[in-house]
């Protein structure tokens, strides 16, 4: 029996071997210290470097720097038997230089007999996809910001063209009629119908503004059941790179049993990442102090979802009444909608948005939005 | 002879009427219209008149019928007014020859002067082309001979170059020449060239 088996385990291995060789996922061994004694061709593709190269390495060596207290955690559980295998998204870096995205899966393969336990990983090139996401992480960034800009610069070139028609008759108007006065030209007849037209313009200027609010209030929204801590790490994720490329410290602080709110999910991202971009650029010329911007969801005391962003900027100063004023603005960029759109927006959901200064530095704005559940009592 | 009149166009029927009657109170006669392709449709004034135009509208822009109005050499001098302008648009409409660019609302004072401007550069326009065809019938009037000899004394030759030229008497030119300036109701020979430079501009205008 003995010797019937033998050739055919030679035989499996065989195929493993070259199972293992032709592998297009790289496959690589490496000892208890985490040396590497065996990789495949695809593995050394990865990384650039031949067989007898990457033999004098070893993991942690060829690992990121940013990415091995991650991977050295992992590593441990391993060892501690707190898992069998580990699934990790990490960079190496290669040969010459430049990083490469990988997704590594490592099992620990216990020894037997006469051969020590030793690492094994399978390692895959993620790199296209990492590009991929990153591209559309910065596509939506800039989506999502030129939306905001131009809804709002739209918005306000309408209104001031719906406006002006009626201001520009009564204007007229007016000044005729105060012509007419001074040569005492001006008969009660006249008056009475030159003051109905002025009237009747005036009502029609109230008109459009009316209807921008209610355009504003109800629009064409979409009210469906939402998670607040969902639409909060969406919008996290889109303002991702705002926050990195001013070097702000994130602070998420989210209570885990929200209840759900009813609301237009766009409308409710839209205030969200104005809230947070406000704070990353209340933080530009801070450099004194850490750039800490936290965005925390809570149950308020009347039993409503509450949203804080804070940020330790520059604070509210003299202006924090006039925060909310249309066309009131302190960026030389702004065009000071923001903040009064977000206003109306919440109000729609029969919420509230207010600020308060944060000490020692900084702001609070919060908003709430009712509970889905008392809603329906 | 009629007073001059401002013409109005401006598709909002309250800015129009009110433009009628701001402008009504400082004596002058006023026509609306809703439309560019209205205004075109009507015969050109007589009298001195201006245009105050609205930038947008329906169907013709503004821009658009002042470059119809130059196409057809039609030098009505106009004011835009506008709702929402800007300085790239306002430079393009003053560099066509727009006499002022206004933005709404504005002061009745700013349209006034400026409906004032219209009218004189109109009025002078008007002045200028009725000199220039009088002169262009007085020169029609001339005999072929007597035209002959006026053009050369314009450009500069003496009586005794032309009769040279034309093989006569220099006592014949002396005759041709002063028929031709009482025809043309020139005092002097300088007075002669104003008008030929003026006629020569028409010319020159017209190919």
């Amino acid at each position: 029996m003995l010797v019937m088996k033998y050739p055919a385990r030679r035989r499996t291995d065989l195929r493993w071997r070259i199972a293992f060789e032709n592998s297009a996922i790289g496959v690589t061994m490496a000892d208890f210290t985490g040396r590497f004694f065996a990789a495949n061709s695809a593995f050394l593709n990865i990384l650039g470097y031949t067989e007898s190269e990457l033999y004098q390495l070893t993991v942690m060596d060829i690992t990121y720097e940013e990415d091995r207290e991650l991977n050295l955690g992992l590593i441990q559980e391993l060892m501690e038997g707190k898992r069998q295998h580990f699934e990790l998204e990490k960079r190496y870096c290669r040969k010459g230089g430049g990083l490469v995205w990988v997704r590594t899966n490592v099992a620990l393969v216990p020894g037997m007999g006469g051969t020590a336990s030793f690492w094994f990983a399978i390692v895959e090139d993620i790199t296209p996809r990492k590009e991929a996401e990153e591209a559309l992480q910065v596509a939506q960034a800039e989506l999502a910001r030129m939306s905001r800009l131009t809804t709002m610069g739209e918005l306000a070139a309408s209104i001031a063209h719906e406006v002006n028609q009626p201001l520009t008759a009564i204007t007229n108007n007016s000044s005729a009629c105060l012509r007419l006065l001074a040569d005492h030209a001006l008969s009660p007849d006249r008056l009475r119908r030159v003051l109905e037209e002025i009237v009747a313009d005036s009502t029609r200027a109230g008109r459009v503004i009316a209807r921008t609010r209610s355009f504003l209030k109800k629009g064409p929204t979409e009210k469906n059941k939402l998670d607040v801590n969902e639409l909060i790490l969406e919008v996290l994720a889109l303002a991702d790179r705002e926050l990195s490329r001013n070097q702000v410290l994130l602070k998420c602080e989210l209570t885990k049993t929200l209840p759900k709110v009813l609301g237009d999910r766009v409308q409710l991202q839209q205030v969200l990442l104005n809230l947070i971009i406000n704070g990353i650029e209340a933080m530009t010329t801070v450099t004194t102090r850490p750039r800490i911007l936290c965005v925390q969801s809570r149950i308020s005391e009347l039993g409503n979802v509450m949203v804080a962003v804070c940020d330790s900027g520059t604070g509210l100063g003299q202006d924090a009444d006039r925060l909310f004023d249309p066309f009131f603005t302190t960026k030389a960029n702004g065009m000071g909608m923001g903040l009064s759109i977000s206003r109306s927006l919440i109000e729609g959901h029969g919420g509230r948005l207010w600020a308060t200064p944060h000490s020692p530095h900084g702001a609070v704005f919060y908003f709430t939005l009712p509970a889905e559940s008392r809603r329906d009592s | 002879m009629n007073g001059p009149v401002v013409f109005v166009i401006d598709d909002d029927p309250s800015v129009s009427a009110s433009l009628r009657f701001l402008i009504s109170t400082v004596g002058l006669e006023v026509e609306t219209f809703d439309s560019a392709e209205n205004f075109l449709r009507r015969k050109p004034p007589e009298t001195a008149s201006c245009l105050v135009l609205d930038v947008r509208l329906r169907g013709l822009s503004g821009f658009d019928l002042q470059r119809q109005l130059a196409a057809r050499n039609f030098p009505i001098p106009i004011i835009f007014i506008t709702g929402h302008g800007d300085i790239p648009m306002s430079v393009h409409a003053m560099k066509a020859g727009a006499v002022e660019f206004l933005a709404k609302p504005f002061r009745d004072q700013d349209l006034l002067d400026a409906i004032h401007i219209a009218l004189e550069r109109d009025r002078t326009w008007r002045e200028e082309e009725r000199t220039v065809k009088e002169l262009e019938e007085r020169f029609q009037s001339l005999t072929r001979r007597e035209q002959e000899v006026i053009t050369m004394v314009v450009s500069g030759m003496l009586n005794k170059q032309i009769a040279g030229r034309l093989g006569t008497a220099e006592n014949t030119v002396k005759v041709h020449r002063s028929r031709a300036m009482k025809k043309m109701h020139a005092q002097s020979v300088a007075d002669l060239v104003r008008m030929a430079d003026k006629l020569k501009a028409r010319l020159q205008k017209a190919s």
